[in-house]
């Protein structure tokens, strides 16, 4: 167990245990954060599961993968903090992890 | 054209409605699509306070309705299995790969092509795109009078499969008569549809085995030459993916383009704001795929579960009415509207889940270049008042006839039309109107 905190759109801070070894969309809508809508399940076709990670821990995220780049760029709400959720692995090394769930894409 | 009421139908307001449910044979009303169907089935489903209901008719089936429901069971594939992924089913040899697949065979096929489908894998598609389109504008636009379904939304979908495949273009035509065959002519005309299938599987066959020979730079050799663990898919999977490839990118999208280019024809006023504002377009698309959803989806369920009020029993099938739940009003405010200004559209058009179409952004591009370049060469097509539209239905459906009529003009005199267009053409004239 990894414990991540993340931001939903209310403002509303959650702090989650979550399992290592799957991705972490898949631990915030186990956690019933349905906001996340995540249509696609992780294929990375949707881009409906984008958080912002908060800066300090980016660093700790391996890099944006190619395909996961482009779909962030199909979002107006794109960051340079910005990640596909269903791209991000829980592993230990995130303890601590603080995200926050990106606006809807208008 | 304001929605039917449809209470005005006699046949709608049957007490048997929900239990006499069939997808295969809606009724069509008088704006000659199912839309009127779908919202009394969406009634009845609401009034009678379940979302899920037994119907009787291909042996029985749950059929799903609504929005929260349909989410449920796509989030949770381990007990809503895809092995039976159309219902009733198709004649196929060979299971669909990918589609017809569970975890985690599933998870590992499917991962081996999303690059390939994603936003920037598709990009490469769209100068082609681009230039059959406007081929096959230039072979229809001298004519002022056409059946745009079959002319422009039937071949595109069809030439850039086989592209994806690495096979000629001028196979369109015979990939529709095979889809024919599986998805509807085994019941329809099973003497008939015996030969088709046997040639469709013989020519994969050959193009596996000429692929595992020569190589290629398409989507098939790719899969071909994947290794997991050692292991390389075997011929029958092979085969199932030629399939899925064909069914997956051919019907579907033809139907949407169909019924998209129908309803441009007399909404002037969607029309317009495309014409003024192109940025539109993609909403537009997204908003068809809600409102007109051309695909069902199923499920078959492995074990005893209960959803939405509704205990069901393993071995079941499932049906997602994917129309009827892109219409629930506890999940879309005015769901009985075309509304461009929607998103987020959460429709369920693409399904849901780890199974979501694999080709949404194909789907997506190839029905943008189309709109792009007919609003851009024949901005004021109409319905020809002479021969209405038709709605093809199934378990894929939508407008497959939609003859129009605009200001004839020249062709560009430039450009010529390659084999698969040509062919096209020529196919498409043929068929009796
Ligand atoms: C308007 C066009 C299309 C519509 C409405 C549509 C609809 C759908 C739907 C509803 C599903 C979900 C099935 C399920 O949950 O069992 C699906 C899956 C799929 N679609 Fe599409 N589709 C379209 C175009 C395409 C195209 C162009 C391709 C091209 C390759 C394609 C390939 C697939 C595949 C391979 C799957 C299975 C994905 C999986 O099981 O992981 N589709 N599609
Ligand atoms: S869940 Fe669809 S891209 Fe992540």
């Amino acid at each position: 167990m990894t414990q991540v905190t993340v931001t939903t759109r209310d403002g509303a801070v959650h702090t989650l245990e979550c399992r290592d070894g799957l991705s972490l969309m898949e631990n915030i809508r186990a956690h019933g954060l349905d906001e996340l809508a995540a249509l696609c399940g992780g294929n990375m076709s949707c881009g409906t599961c984008h958080v912002l990670v908060a800066p300090d821990s980016l660093a700790r995220l391996p890099p944006v993968g190619v395909d996961e780049g482009y779909l962030l760029e199909l979002s107006p709400h794109r960051e340079s903090c910005s990640r596909l959720s269903c791209q991000v692995t829980v592993t230990q090394a995130l303890a601590g992890l603080a995200v926050r769930i990106a606006p809807e894409d208008a | 054209m304001s929605t039917p009421v449809h209470a005005q139908d006699a046949a709608l307001a049957s007490a048997d409605l929900l239990t006499d449910f069939d997808h295969l044979e809606p009724h069509i009303g008088a704006d000659g699509t199912p839309l009127a169907y779908y919202e009394a089935l969406r009634d009845a489903a609401a009034e009678s306070g379940h979302y899920v209901h037994w119907c009787e008719r291909y042996d029985g089936f749950w059929a799903v309705f609504g929005y929260e429901e349909y989410t449920e069971i796509t989030r949770h594939p381990e007990r809503f299995s895809n092995t039976e992924p159309t219902f009733p089913r198709y004649a196929l040899g060979e299971p669909l790969m990918i589609a017809g697949q569970d975890d985690p065979e599933h998870r590992f096929a499917r991962a081996l092509v999303n690059s390939s489908f994603g936003p920037h894998g598709v990009q490469v598609y769209e100068p082609m795109l681009r230039e059959n389109v406007n081929l096959l504008i230039d072979g229809i636009i001298a004519d002022g009078a056409v059946d745009i379904a079959q002319l422009i939304a039937r071949p595109i979908p069809a030439i850039l499969t086989a592209l994806l495949m690495g096979l000629p273009a001028e196979l369109g035509p015979k990939f529709m008569a095979w889809c024919r065959a599986i998805s509807e002519g085994h019941i329809l005309d099973p003497e008939g549809s015996k030969p088709l299938i046997e040639e469709m599987y013989a020519y994969f066959d050959d193009t596996i085995a000429r692929r595992k020979q020569d190589g290629g730079a398409d989507i098939l050799s790719t899969v071909i030459n994947a290794e997991v663990d050692g292991r390389r898919f075997t011929h029958r999977e092979l085969r199932g993916f030629c399939t899925l490839l064909m069914l997956g990118g051919i019907d579907n999208t033809k139907n949407l383009v169909g019924t998209l280019l129908w309803r441009l024809a007399w909404d002037i006023d969607l029309r317009t704001r495309l014409l003024r504002d192109r940025a539109l377009i993609p909403r537009a698309i997204q908003e068809c795929l809600r409102y007109y959803s051309p695909a069902f989806t199923a499920r078959l369920l492995l074990e005893d579960t209960s959803v939405g009020g509704v205990t069901m029993k393993a071995g079941q099938m499932l049906l997602l009415c994917n129309p009827i739940a892109n219409r629930d009003r506890r999940a879309f405010d005015h769901p009985d509207s075309f509304i461009l200004d929607r998103p987020p559209n959460r429709h369920v058009g693409l399904g849901l889940g780890v199974h979501r179409c694999l080709g949404a952004h194909l789907v997506a591009l190839e029905a943008r270049v189309i709109v792009e370049e007919l609003l851009d060469r024949l901005p004021h097509f109409r319905l020809d008042p002479a021969r209405p539209s038709r709605w093809w239905p199934g378990f894929v459906s939508g407008m497959g006839n939609v003859p129009v009529l605009f200001e004839p003009q020249a062709p560009r005199r430039d450009v010529r039309g390659n084999a698969g267009v040509e062919t096209w053409l020529a196919s498409a004239r043929a068929l009796p109107a």
